[in-house]
């Protein structure tokens, strides 16, 4: 069941841009140049109550203002979205008391000289969170993330893992049923990463929370979504499944470590990423070539200490796709 | 109603606290706060040393609209006036969309979130002056005249309110404008002296069209017992309409903010 | 090499300037205004009482002095500090200056060179207005060309003085509350609401000592001739005094503020 619903949402802004130089700035003072920029060209997108659904595009793709829009803080040109059932922008009041949003690593939304535990309380009153509820949700949410002294410490003496864990608890207080999450692991260290990424994962199944995630993070994307959105200069580029889009992809890598530099390889379906005096490193298309003629070419002229067949990066792909 | 009150009570719990985090801070900015709110008395007392002052002003008098000038300033910027400086902050740094995402009216949502105890000391040096001033001048007391005073302290506090609003929606339609903040400020600075030095024209501008005579000439009048009934109601017009025309300007900007994203 | 420095601060001061119009034509609005306030402030005060002179001014001579004071008095409201403020409190300033200097000479230089710049264009029409109708002059060539050296101690003075304020953020939070005094003190000490000669002497006394009258009334008294001669040249010398003394006290404070500043983390 469908619980956001965009059709062909159009934006765009005008912005104005001026050549560097003093000329150009005593030019604009009399008029300015501007450009217009489209940011969404036409966006067709559902998602599905329960899912956890990636956005990917590279900057000014039109991901933030994609998500501006469904957070009702930015309205479109022309085009209806409905989510939660009701207009992001129009009843934006009634809704935004529905969806929660941690809008990335320095735009947190904790009074910086004090500990979360003090703005959690604020946001208890705003959001009318009655004290129970509030009371086991934060203690359960900070077992799971692994964040005790919630109430000693100021977020200014956090790290930045520690910050963005407190700020995932405070969008999450009032339990919303969508909560947008904009490039939530970036900067932050491994171990924490590892913890927001369960933590997502747990809440949306046990909660049934619906996440859309925003990142150019990968591991993000494999370990959380089963679903991606790939945006690219304002239009959807592909959206599905991510085993599916793999699948589409059928290229293997192959990293073969040499002995000694060997002649210059070239096979049908196969394209050389680097080859020198210790490493040959292929890209083969398996639609047109097989793994197993690709072997034999190689085990009979290389003289080979190792190989490791492995799937593409995901960035590979994607960059693939941003290319089309 | 009671919701925005628990909020407001949060908020201001907050807001202290986090000042009182820093207690050298606090206490210094405390300090400062409380003499600086002494450079306009000493001013007035200075001119009146010095010359025969303003006609139909005694000193005693400039210093009882100075005492409320300050007063009015302190109870703004304890309950409203930082609204002004955090809100135009979170714009500058791209956090303003957390306003946004909130479920109460932005406007409400800002002007919550700004209890500031920095306003604090002008309250009480206000207070002071004017109280000094009054004894001063043997004021009889009398209930009218302090009904009326503290109505027109309400509407002073509507007009800075305002004034407020129209800088942050100002912000909203131009960029880069710190400099708004300090020029609110000045703005002010015409309602520290009597309209009558600004000629009937001036009078008439600051009275009915930019009211910033409402900070402080209006209420000391009141407090003298010479204000006319009827002109408090003009006043009150006047405050309410300029108000009214602040909200416009903040609709106006917010439309333009969350279509331009910010 | 003094003639490239100089084409630079020009250069980025006309930029300054255009990309920072409206806060320029808004500081421009604010000096406006407060003569405006003044004008008709002094103006009835002069005309009810009675005397065409006070304290050896009369009302033209009194507008010629505000003139020159909020023209002089521009540098002080720079954004400079709160800037360096800013990058304080958000820790994202360099941390590995062990000297002061280097900070002073990245960021206080050009802002400084480009906001003097700023204030002699936007002054100008002030300056102008000053001329045609109140009678500004200056007392005599002399007068004219120490206060233009009392001026530029008078800016060192101030870049001192701001950045010392500045680094009062390493250890407040939110800094506004410190410039907001440091401009109304200075302004207040430093002849900007009435002149220092409208104080009893008791007062003037005091306010000898301190360093504020020499951010602006110096250069102005010399400038319209209240100070003359050798007074004049005593008075720059306690202006370079002060400088001196501010000098010293950032490089006293600034080992401490860094300590402050690992101390925490950053």
């Amino acid at each position: 069941m469908a619980i956001v619903e965009v059709k062909n949402l159009k934006k765009s802004f005008k912005t104005y841009h001026r050549e560097a130089g003093l000329l150009e700035a005593f030019k604009s003072l009399v008029a300015r140049k501007h450009k217009i920029v489209h940011a969404l060209k036409g966006v067709d997108l559902k998602v599905e109550k329960g899912e956890i659904l990636g956005l990917i595009g590279p900057n000014g793709a039109g991901k933030s203002t994609l998500i501006k829009v469904l957070c009702g803080v930015l309205y479109p040109d022309s085009g209806s979205v409905t989510s939660l059932g009701f207009n992001p922008w129009e009843d934006r009041i009634k809704y935004v008391q529905n969806i929660g949003v941690v809008f990335g690593p320095h735009k947190s939304q904790l009074t910086w000289d004090l500990p979360a535990v003090d703005t959690y309380y604020f946001l208890k009153e705003l959001y009318e969170v009655p004290s129970k509820e509030f009371g086991k949700r934060l203690s359960y949410f900070a077992k799971l993330l692994g964040v005790k002294d919630l109430s000693k410490r100021p977020i200014r003496n956090l790290s930045l893992g520690e910050r963005m864990k407190c700020d995932l608890i405070a969008a999450l207080l009032h339990n919303p049923k969508l909560v947008f999450l904009d490039e939530p692991t970036v900067g932050v260290d491994l171990i924490s990463k590892e913890k927001i990424r369960d933590f997502i994962f747990k809440i949306n199944k046990e909660l049934k929370t619906t996440f859309i995630l925003t990142t150019h993070d990968m591991s993000d994307i494999e370990k959380l979504c089963k679903r991606i959105v790939v945006i690219n200069e304002g239009n959807i580029v592909y959206d599905g499944l991510l085993s599916k889009l793999k699948e589409k992809y059928k290229e293997k890598h192959l990293a073969v470590k040499l002995a000694e530099k060997g002649r210059p390889f070239k096979l049908e379906g196969c394209k050389v990423l680097r080859q020198d005096e210790s490493f040959l490193n292929i890209e083969v298309n398996t639609a047109r070539q097989s793994i197993n003629t690709v072997m034999q070419n190689l085990i009979s002229h290389y003289d080979i200490l190792d190989v490791t067949i492995s799937d593409p990066e995901i960035e590979e792909i994607i960059k693939k796709i941003y290319r089309k | 109603m009671a919701k925005l009150w628990r909020l407001w009570l949060g908020s201001a719990k907050l807001e202290l606290s986090d000042e009182l985090s820093y207690r050298f801070n606090f206490t210094l900015k405390t300090i400062m706060n409380f003499f600086t709110n002494f450079f306009t008395p000493i001013f007035t007392l200075l001119v009146y040393t010095i010359s025969s002052g303003l006609p139909g002003w005694s000193f005693e008098e400039f210093l009882l609209m100075n005492g409320i000038f300050i007063l009015v300033s302190g109870l703004g910027g304890t309950f409203f006036q930082s609204m002004t400086w955090r809100t135009l902050d979170d714009i500058w740094r791209g956090r303003y969309d957390q306003h946004l995402i909130r479920p109460v009216n932005p406007l409400t949502y800002a002007t919550l979130k700004t209890f500031n105890p920095d306003g604090l000391p002008a309250v009480t040096v206000g207070l002071l002056i004017a109280s000094y001033a009054l004894i001063k001048l043997h004021w009889i007391f009398s209930v009218d005249n302090l009904l009326a005073f503290i109505a027109l302290v309400g509407l002073a506090l509507l007009f800075l309110y305002a004034l407020c609003v129209i800088t942050i929606a100002m912000a909203f339609l131009f960029t880069k404008s710190w400099v708004l903040i300090n020029a609110f400020e000045d703005i002010l600075g015409i309602g520290k002296n009597p309209l009558s030095i600004y000629g009937s024209a001036g009078t008439f501008l600051f009275t009915f069209v930019f009211p910033v005579g409402i900070a402080a000439f209006y209420p000391a009048q009141a407090l003298l017992g010479r204000l006319s009934l009827p002109m408090i109601g003009e006043l009150a017009l006047v405050a309410f309409a300029f108000f009214g025309f602040s909200l416009l300007m903040w609709n106006f900007g917010i439309k333009k903010y969350t279509s331009a994203g910010g | 090499m003094i003639r490239r420095k100089t084409f630079a601060y020009v250069k980025l001061g006309m930029q300054k300037l255009l990309a920072y119009k409206f806060e320029v034509a808004t500081f421009f609005f604010i000096s406006i205004l407060s003569l405006i306030i003044y004008y008709y402030l002094w103006h009835s005060i002069y005309s009810f009482t009675g005397q065409s002179t006070i304290n050896g001014f009369d009302f033209t001579q009194l507008m010629a002095y505000y003139i020159l004071i909020f023209f002089e008095g521009g540098f002080i409201w720079t954004n400079l500090d709160q800037r360096i403020s800013d990058l304080i409190r958000d820790g994202t300033l360099i941390i590995d200056l062990a000297r002061p200097t280097t900070l002073m000479n990245a960021y206080v230089s050009d802002e400084f060179g480009a906001d003097l710049l700023v204030i002699l264009i936007q002054g100008t029409p002030l300056l102008v207005a000053g001329v045609i109708f109140f009678h500004l002059s200056p007392a005599s060539l002399l007068s004219l060309v120490l206060s233009a050296i009392s001026f530029a101690v008078a800016v060192a003075l101030s870049i001192t003085f701001v950045f010392l304020t500045s680094i009062s953020s390493f250890w407040l939070t939110r800094y506004h509350a410190v410039r907001y005094a440091r401009n109304t003190i200075t302004w207040f000490f430093g002849g900007g609401i009435v002149p220092i000669a409208f104080f009893p002497s008791v007062w003037q006394k005091v306010f000898a000592l301190l360093p504020f009258q020499h951010f602006i009334y110096t250069p102005v008294s010399i400038f319209l001739g209240y100070v003359q001669g050798w007074n004049a040249l005593s008075m720059i010398g306690m202006q370079i005094f002060w400088v001196i003394i501010f000098y010293l006290l950032i490089k006293l404070a600034w080992p401490k503020a860094m300590a402050k500043f690992s101390a925490a983390g950053g």
